[in-house]
């Protein structure tokens, strides 16, 4: 096996967290020592010790756990259907959210203002005040969870990590009903 | 080109001199002396010394007012009126911009701006034309054409190539609107497919005046066939690999709108209650095994004991007790540092005082207890004890092996000097073997 790289307990820290590390953010560093040369068996073999797995997908990394108690399945698709919900707000703004697309805070409550559905899904999705507010809400949770990244006090960019959504929702499938078809 | 009909029609016969001036105005006209014709050098110049406007108007295409140019610290009223008489620059109704030429001039150059394919079809026909000329006779004048028809392919080709794929990643990546960056994908497509078939007919033609080309005796001529035959490979092989790129940035733009059209029917479904019953939700996020959607346990650990112990730790403890306040009472500070080898003394002496020996011993005679301790002929390795410590290893004894002594209950006195040449009366309890003990 070959030498364990010096940032694995980083590493293990942000994945074990449940975030991702994808290589187009500030973690960027990290997807790279991750990528470099076999590092990925290496930090895998180890990290399999701990119970979790490293995983890798289109440009970023994450962590699985394949033995996982029962109670927590309710908890997931609770946390999964929020996603659907914020999905469904990102892709009915003009700009949707793809890899490297840049969103400003301010820009998106403008547009909610001016966008009925818009403003009707962001008022659902939190409860705060101002609409400013409302946004970055959402894009905090976004952010945590390591789809988003905030460049700057009003900016987030979206990171490679979005893909795991993309996934997750494509194997969904929808029973035939005659009005959309399942991709 | 439409571009170059606004322009001949703009051109109008000046009255006053023979030449053909294009002057587009006549309240210009009017204004202004004749114009001279411009010479390469001139021209240069000219763009050099309003280099900063052209460069500024250049970035901004779409419309500056003359307000705007005017208020700039190296424009004056005469300078504009000499662009614009000389067409670097034009104005409409207020709004300044830069002449199409000089702006074609600049994006041919920086290799930026739409794609055509037109420029490479005019060689082409120019290639025929001459082609057919020069069979018909033999004039270096239609050579010369023909090599220079040949040149522009082959510059023109991979000019186009290159903006082309700066174009379409510059839409992959910038384009917000996915619909027109679909459909602008979609037109690179198109534009390559045209610029591969005019590689083909370049190709075909060049094929075709081979023999011809062989003929002519002219060594200029053959290494730029040559350089052309190169040129369009690279350039085919460079637009198979775009081809893929544009194929591969289309479906990924199908699949995310795709994918976004699956949520918003998703969000439908689930609105309506029914996202568990008519997909399998469940199952799929049940066996999504990222961490993610698990509750975040996160990992505690303890405090490190030794790092506690360590100068390290006690710099926290003491920064911690402060911002809690717990210091205000505590005037006492740590004890300054212990003597070196303090520890290694009494490490000696409780590894090498036998008391458990000892006291054996004393349970076997039957003296009283002081008197054995004080007079007791330690070995060797202990050394003399001092009568302090011969002290309180009686009263230790008489704490630890109290169900073995006697107490009688009488007291003893000895005479002793103490360390300030002091003499002292001492008294002690006598303690006997207890032998009912049964040791």
């Amino acid at each position: 096996m070959s030498k364990i790289p010096k940032q694995a307990p980083e590493i293990f820290g942000i994945l074990s967290r449940g975030q991702f590390i994808s290589s187009n953010g500030s973690k960027g560093r990290l997807y790279d020592i991750i990528s470099f040369e076999d590092n990925f068996t290496t930090l895998r073999e180890v990290f399999s010790h701990t119970g979790f797995t490293l995983e890798h997908g289109h440009n970023y990394y994450y962590f699985s756990q394949p033995d996982e108690p029962n109670q927590s399945i309710e908890k997931k698709l609770e946390q999964f259907a929020y996603y659907i919900d914020v999905l469904d707000f990102f892709s009915s703004m003009d700009k949707k959210p793809t890899v490297g697309t840049r969103y400003r805070i301010t820009q998106i409550a403008e547009e909610c203002f001016s966008n009925e559905r818009l403003k009707q899904k962001i008022m659902a999705l939190s409860r705060r005040e101002k609409m400013v507010d409302k946004v970055a809400d959402v894009a905090d949770d976004l952010a945590q969870a390591g789809f988003l990244e905030q460049e700057d006090e009003d900016t987030y960019k979206v990171m490679d990590a979005i893909h795991y959504l993309e996934q997750v929702i494509s194997m969904i499938t929808i029973e035939e009903d005659g009005e959309q078809k399942n991709s | 080109m439409p571009a170059k009909q606004i322009l001949s029609t703009a051109y109008v016969p000046c009255l006053l001199s023979a030449i053909y001036c294009p002057i587009r105005r006549f309240r210009i006209f009017e204004i202004c002396p004749v114009k001279h014709p411009l010479s390469i050098r001139d021209l240069v110049n000219l763009l050099y010394q309003s280099r900063d406007v052209v460069e500024f108007l250049f970035g901004n295409k779409d419309s500056v007012n003359k307000s705007e140019i005017l208020a700039r610290a190296d424009m004056t009223d005469d300078k504009l009126e000499k662009l614009v008489l000389y067409e670097i620059i034009h104005e409409n109704n207020n709004v300044i911009g830069l002449d199409d030429r000089v702006v074609t001039f600049i994006e041919e150059f920086l290799e930026i701006g739409e794609v055509t394919t037109s420029f490479i079809n005019d060689n082409i026909q120019a290639l025929e034309e001459n082609l057919r000329y020069y069979r018909i006779d033999n004039n270096t004048r239609f050579l010369r054409n023909i090599k220079r028809s040949l040149k522009k392919i082959s510059s023109t080709t991979s000019r186009e190539v290159m903006k082309l794929h700066k174009n379409i990643d510059d839409t992959y990546k910038n384009e917000d609107n996915y619909q027109i960056k679909i459909q602008e994908l979609d037109k690179y497509k198109q534009k390559r497919d045209s610029i591969i078939s005019l590689i083909n007919e370049s190709e075909q033609i060049v094929f075709e005046a081979q023999g011809f080309f062989n003929s002519v005796i002219d060594a200029e001529l053959n290494s730029i066939v040559l350089e052309l035959r190169y040129v369009l490979v690279r350039n085919r092989d460079y637009l198979n690999e775009i081809q893929s790129q544009i194929i591969d940035y289309i479906n990924k733009i199908q699949y995310q709108a795709a994918i976004y059209k699956k949520v918003q029917r998703l969000k439908e479904l689930k609105d309506y209650e029914e996202l568990k019953y008519k997909t399998n939700f469940v199952d799929v996020v049940a066996e999504t095994p990222a961490l993610m959607f698990q509750r975040r346990r996160t990992l505690k650990s303890r405090l490190s004991l030794t790092m506690l112990a360590s100068d390290r730790g006690y710099e926290i403890a003491r920064k911690l007790a402060s911002r809690l306040d717990l210091l205000r009472n505590a005037y006492r500070k740590p004890a300054g540092r212990l003597a070196e080898g303090f520890d290694k003394q009494l490490e000696e002496q409780s590894s090498t005082l036998n008391i458990e020996g000892l006291v054996d011993k004393f349970m076997r005679g039957n003296k009283d207890l002081f008197q054995f301790v004080t007079h007791y002929k330690f070995p060797k390795e202990v050394g003399e004890l001092p009568l302090e410590k011969r002290i309180s290893l009686f009263v230790g004894i008489s704490i630890d092996y109290d169900d073995k002594l006697l107490i009688t209950g009488e007291t003893g006195t000895m005479d002793y000097v103490n360390e300030r040449n002091q003499k002292v009366k001492l008294g002690y309890a006598i303690l006997k073997p207890n032998i009912k003990s049964g040791v």
